[in-house]
């Protein structure tokens, strides 16, 4: 059987926090630009707190396939 | 090694949005402003993608349904309205008086300000003010709107059509209401309201789910154009008028007119008939060829 990489669950945890965490950052950027004056900043800002988070749910999604092809494979 | 590998694990979130923001700062400092504000590094404005857009869109329609940010109409105004009140210029009312009365993106009728309310309301009927203590007041609070002007105004209940006016929110304390202009998705659309940003006239993209929508009275869908039925394929009859260009040779115009009858050639044959038909036209130089540019007539076997 390939090996594969496990990834703990801890990790996995705190990247799912990472995610949540840029988001919400995201969300409070763009409203204080708009709020104080640095829209279009905030909106730079948050597309690149966006395209992290969408980084790491690629790796999520990576990581999910990982753990299905590992499932598979213990079923066999 | 294993503590400094758990410490940065422990604090991965915090890590990530630290190395974020430091990346922002960077790109901050080493770049300069452009035009609409943005910082880059080529002095060009940033190009925000759809997706951000999007975000930003459904951000502020979050931060709208939780703060309820739709102001209520107050008990008085919505007594005086409750049968309709004296509606100024109201009558022959079309979906498309409707739709004329649109503002702009920004408008906050001078000042006073557009609560979602006043603004459908203003589209539906014309008239601005609806109360004097608020001027930024409508009729009804936005969810009761369209139900208003089905009560009190003849109008009745449609599918989303571009000018209908619709109610939304309804689990919310005073709801919104919107101008229906085009479809983005299965329950999303674009409209045209107010106080999405506040007390002002936007045109963006939103969740309908669950949205009623209504229409003047008169209003009637347009009906489906009915295709034009393919006239059947028949003997083809009648004159062809055409005109020579350089390149044409007579063999592939009789073709191309739907001249040739698969008999191009020989006595009996249509190059031979119609070339006839073009001596007696004069249309043969004194080379014997087709003169360019001339209208003939061809006049079907």
């Amino acid at each position: 059987m390939a090996q594969t990489i496990q990834t703990s669950k801890k990790v996995l945890r705190k990247l799912s926090i990472a995610v949540g965490l840029l988001s919400f950052a995201a969300f409070v950027v763009q409203g204080l630009g708009k709020t104080w004056g640095f829209e279009a900043v905030g909106e730079q800002i948050t597309q690149t707190c966006l395209l992290v988070s969408g980084a790491i749910n690629i790796y999520f999604a990576g990581s999910t396939t990982q753990k299905e092809i590992t499932e598979k494979n213990e079923d066999k | 090694m294993k503590s400094v590998k758990k410490w940065l694990v422990n604090n991965l979130p915090w890590l990530i949005l630290l190395a974020t923001a430091l990346l922002c700062t960077v790109f901050i400092i080493a770049g300069s402003r452009a035009n609409d504000g943005s910082i880059t590094l080529d002095g060009k404005p940033a190009i925000i993608e759809d997706y951000t857009v999007k975000f930003i869109e459904e951000s502020n329609e979050a931060l709208y349904r939780v703060m309820n940010e739709d102001a209520p109409t107050d008990e008085d105004t919505i007594k005086e309205y409750e049968n309709g009140g004296d509606i100024v210029g109201l009558g022959g009312q079309t979906i498309n008086t409707v739709i004329s009365r649109r503002l702009p993106d920004g408008d906050n009728d001078n000042g006073k300000g557009w609560q979602c309310s006043k603004y459908t309301a203003y589209l539906a009927t014309g008239r601005r003010e609806y109360s004097t203590a608020h001027p930024d007041y409508g009729p009804v609070n936005g969810k009761d709107v369209a139900a208003w002007l089905v009560k009190n105004y003849g109008w009745k209940y449609s599918d989303p059509v571009e000018g209908a006016i619709g109610s939304g929110g309804f689990n919310t304390q005073y709801g919104h209401t919107a101008m229906y202009l085009y479809s983005t998705g299965s329950n999303t659309a674009m409209v045209n309201d107010a106080n999405w940003k506040p007390l002002t006239v936007a045109t963006h993209n939103m969740n309908i789910s669950g949205w009623v929508w209504v229409v003047p009275g008169d209003y009637e869908p347009t009906p489906e154009p009915t295709p034009t039925p393919t006239p059947e394929p028949g003997p083809v009859s009648g004159d062809v008028t055409y005109t020579y260009v350089k390149g044409d040779y007579f063999s592939k115009v009789l073709t191309k007119l739907g001249l040739d009858e698969n008999n191009l050639w020989g006595d009996n044959g249509t190059v031979n008939y119609y070339s006839q038909q073009l001596i007696e036209q004069n249309m043969l130089d004194y080379r014997g060829n087709v003169k360019i540019g001339v209208p003939f007539t061809l006049k079907r076997r």
